[in-house]
């Protein structure tokens, strides 16, 4: 009886202080470890005292982490009782999500792209943030050249986007040029001389990672946009044929060159990390892929790394003339979208347009990349140095002319899935003539369609 | 125990619960794709009923033959690989004569234990045109018969095809393996007795004693070659073009890339249709029937 009289005791205290330290926590403010630049609200503004939840799905990998965890605490200045309950995104084509959306769980706050937005605003599943996207202040942070970025084809803005431009480069090693005494090419004829002269001393030519869709369109991008700065876009949109004059020079010249063992073999099952590999040991000249990789090549390849300021497929005296600038890649529509379901929308959009701010300040600072839809505080300082070569391309990428589209972006994917198809099949002995008639059977069976 | 057995209430009482949960979990979604194969539908919004348009639309498509053929073929050469060659390995490992028995049936089960990344990984390394071992090999003796084996539209199946099997033979020997240890060796001693040879043996008592577990190998060969996913994402995703598809892939293709779930249920009860025929085939073949009724006549 008396064991019992003090363990009942005993039990009392240890829950009154339990009860005491969850009040205590409840009153305390979260610890704030403010980065270099970053202003802290006042406790004043809207959102101290709002206490939620919000599932938020994102991109949280070893890469992404810093960048998330950034943009979370810059959240939380404002809105300290707000917390996330992470997701990491899955590598799945949207289809978790899609899941997702379909059975009525859609997360308050996640981060989508044009293929997601495609499908889940069909089905009514994201906020419009027409308004939103203004009351927020948002917009108003965007450069005069990112403005239109939230909005999707449709007119709507479903995002806060947090990407940028991108450019599909083709890079090439100064050393294997020099050491062979090759001139880098400026034009199509230049670049099937050099080809030559590379296989010659036993160099391939280029390598490619072909077992990916975007960078085989990107390489059909390459001759296409000389001739009509729509390339791929174009066809998509069935306002071009394959058997059109400039799309036809095009592909004559790009089989050329594929016929004469430009890429390494193998190229269709060739992944990243052999293409790159290749690349960067010197047994491949030139390599296709996005400006996101140059860092990593200029880590391994050094003040050996350039890249074309235009792509060198032009005809020779016309460099200037055939769309100097024009460039496979451009504004990815990706970004922070809402709910339509969450709860408190307003509060959310002001979340998610802080996370999306946040988002580009943490991928400066944590991945080295240049903001290229807002300024971001001058004071940031990246933990990464930002290699030279990617400094000269953020400068350059503003004269570029992005009028095509990535083929895993493309609206219309009973184009682009086939489209792709037919790439890889010229790569493993499809014919031109083949290539341009199985094109314009595609351009006019399912081209233009939404 | 017989008076358990004869009542049927007790049968029903301790089955049901088992029933229920495959009903839910395995009968129910494959119900659904059935149903869902009759409607447009892109997997989010409400589909539309078209009938058998999808079934129209699939039999007229050139990828749907492609990943048809590919799936036979796949399945012929599991059947060949992983079942032929188990039972060939069976019979010679089981002669006492063999040495280091224990180390090659172990051998043969080590890709198994492997997870499917790492053989392909391990694979698309070897197979690597450019840096692989295999065309080093090919170099080192001075001969020109490089492949690029993975790109070339005529011989990815087959190459994948290997891979698998290269992967699941072990396991397929394990089974065919235990089974032939488990027949009693009376009948052996008895035909060496007679004088049958070894081979006489094997081709007239063991082989024939096997059929049952050959049977049930062949419904995995056969079913696991059209099947077939994880190889063709991991060594080519299905390329180059569409000449590595599956009809798994191609269910994949529509339902993830084209957005159109409708039509990639369709292709999944094709696949559905496809090993339900082949495991209905075996099983007339391989005689369960008449082994059945056989049984049923003995015992009445």
């Amino acid at each position: 009886m008396k064991k019992k009289s003090i363990s009942l005791f005993l039990t009392g205290i240890l829950l009154a202080s339990t009860l005491a330290g969850c009040g205590n926590n409840a009153e305390k403010a979260p610890e704030k470890k403010a980065e270099s630049g970053s202003t802290e609200t006042s406790g004043q503004e809207s959102g101290t005292d709002v206490s939620r939840t919000l599932k938020l799905y994102t991109h949280y990998g070893e890469g992404e982490k810093e960048s998330v965890d950034y943009a979370i605490k810059k959240v939380q200045e404002k809105y300290p009782n707000i917390k996330f309950e992470i997701e990491a995104h899955a590598q799945d084509d949207g289809q978790t999500l899609k899941t997702r959306a379909a059975t009525g769980d859609m997360p308050d706050i996640a981060h989508v792209n044009a293929g997601d937005v495609e499908a889940l605003s069909a089905s009514g599943s994201l906020l419009n943030l027409d308004e939103l996207i203004k009351s927020t202040g948002y917009s108003d942070k965007l450069l005069d050249s990112a403005k239109d970025l939230p909005y999707y084809d449709d007119g709507t803005a479903y995002i806060f986007p947090d990407g940028g431009a991108s450019a599909i480069l083709l890079y090439y090693n100064k050393k294997v040029f020099e050491d062979n005494n090759i001139k880098i090419p400026t034009n199509y004829e230049e670049l099937s001389e050099a080809a030559e002269q590379l296989k010659a001393k036993d160099i391939i030519p280029c390598s490619i990672f072909a077992k990916e869709g975007f960078v085989i369109g990107a390489f059909f991008d390459m001759f296409a946009l000389k001739y009509n700065e729509g390339g791929i876009k174009a066809l998509s949109e069935a306002e071009a044929h394959a058997s059109d004059d400039g799309y036809s020079k095009a592909i004559d010249k790009m089989m050329k060159l594929v016929d004469s063992d430009f890429f390494e073999a193998g190229s269709t099952s060739t992944d990243y990390d052999t293409a790159q590999s290749l690349f960067t040991s010197g047994k491949a000249a030139m390599f296709i892929n996005g400006d996101w990789d140059i860092s990593s090549l200029e880590e391994k390849l050094g003040d050996d790394l350039g890249y074309f300021e235009s792509y060198p497929t032009a005809d020779a005296g016309k460099e200037q003339e055939q769309n100097y600038y024009a460039f496979s890649g451009g504004f990815t529509y990706e970004g922070y979208a809402i709910s339509a379901d969450t709860k408190d929308q307003e509060l959310v959009a002001d979340v998610a347009a802080l996370l999306a701010e946040a988002s580009v300040e943490g991928n400066y600072i944590y991945q080295a990349k240049i903001p290229a839809i807002m300024d971001v505080d001058p004071s940031l300082t990246p933990v990464k140095e930002i290699p030279a070569l990617a400094k000269t391309e953020a400068e350059e990428i503003k004269k570029m002319v992005f009028k095509t589209t990535w083929t895993h972006t493309m609206k219309n994917v009973d184009f682009s899935t086939p489209f792709v198809e037919l790439l890889q099949e010229m790569l493993t002995g499809m014919d031109a003539d083949e290539l341009k008639t199985s094109i314009d059977d595609l351009v006019d069976s399912v081209g233009g369609q939404e | 125990m017989n008076k358990m057995l004869a009542d049927k209430k007790a049968i029903f009482i301790f089955t049901m619960p088992c029933l229920v949960f495959f009903g839910v979990i395995a009968f129910y979604p494959v119900l659904q794709t059935m149903v869902k194969s009759f409607y447009d539908w892109d997997g989010l919004t409400t589909g539309t009923f078209t009938g058998l348009d999808n079934y129209v639309r699939l039999f007229q498509d050139r990828v749907f033959w492609r990943s048809f053929r590919n799936g036979m073929i796949v399945a012929a050469v599991l059947v060949v690989l992983e079942v032929i060659v188990g039972l060939f390995l069976t019979l010679v490992l089981m002669n006492p004569k063999i040495k280091c028995r224990k180390f090659i049936r172990s051998s043969l089960f080590i890709p198994v234990v492997l997870s499917v990344t790492v053989v392909c990984q391990l694979w698309s390394s070897i197979l690597n045109p450019e840096i692989g071992l295999i065309n080093r090999v090919f170099e080192m003796l001075g001969s020109s018969y490089r492949q690029d084996w993975l790109s070339n539209k005529n011989i990815a199946i087959y190459i994948i095809a290997f891979v698998n099997a290269w992967q699941y033979m072990g396991y397929q020997f394990v089974i065919i393996y235990s089974s032939a240890n488990s027949i009693p060796t009376d009948y052996l001693e008895a035909a060496s007795i007679d004088g049958a040879s070894r081979w006489q043996s094997n081709f007239h008592i063991l082989i024939p004693m096997l059929k049952d577990t050959m049977r049930t190998s062949l419904i995995f060969a056969i079913t696991g070659g059209f099947n077939i996913y994880a190889q063709m994402q991991l060594l080519t995703q299905g390329g180059p073009g569409t000449a590595t598809y599956s009809l798994t892939y191609m269910t994949f293709r529509s339902a993830f890339k084209l957005r159109k779930y409708g039509y990639g249920c369709t292709s999944a009860v094709l696949l559905i249709l496809q090993c339900l025929l082949a495991i209905g085939v075996i099983n007339i073949v391989l005689g369960e029937r008449k082994e059945r009724d056989a049984y049923g006549k003995k015992k009445a």
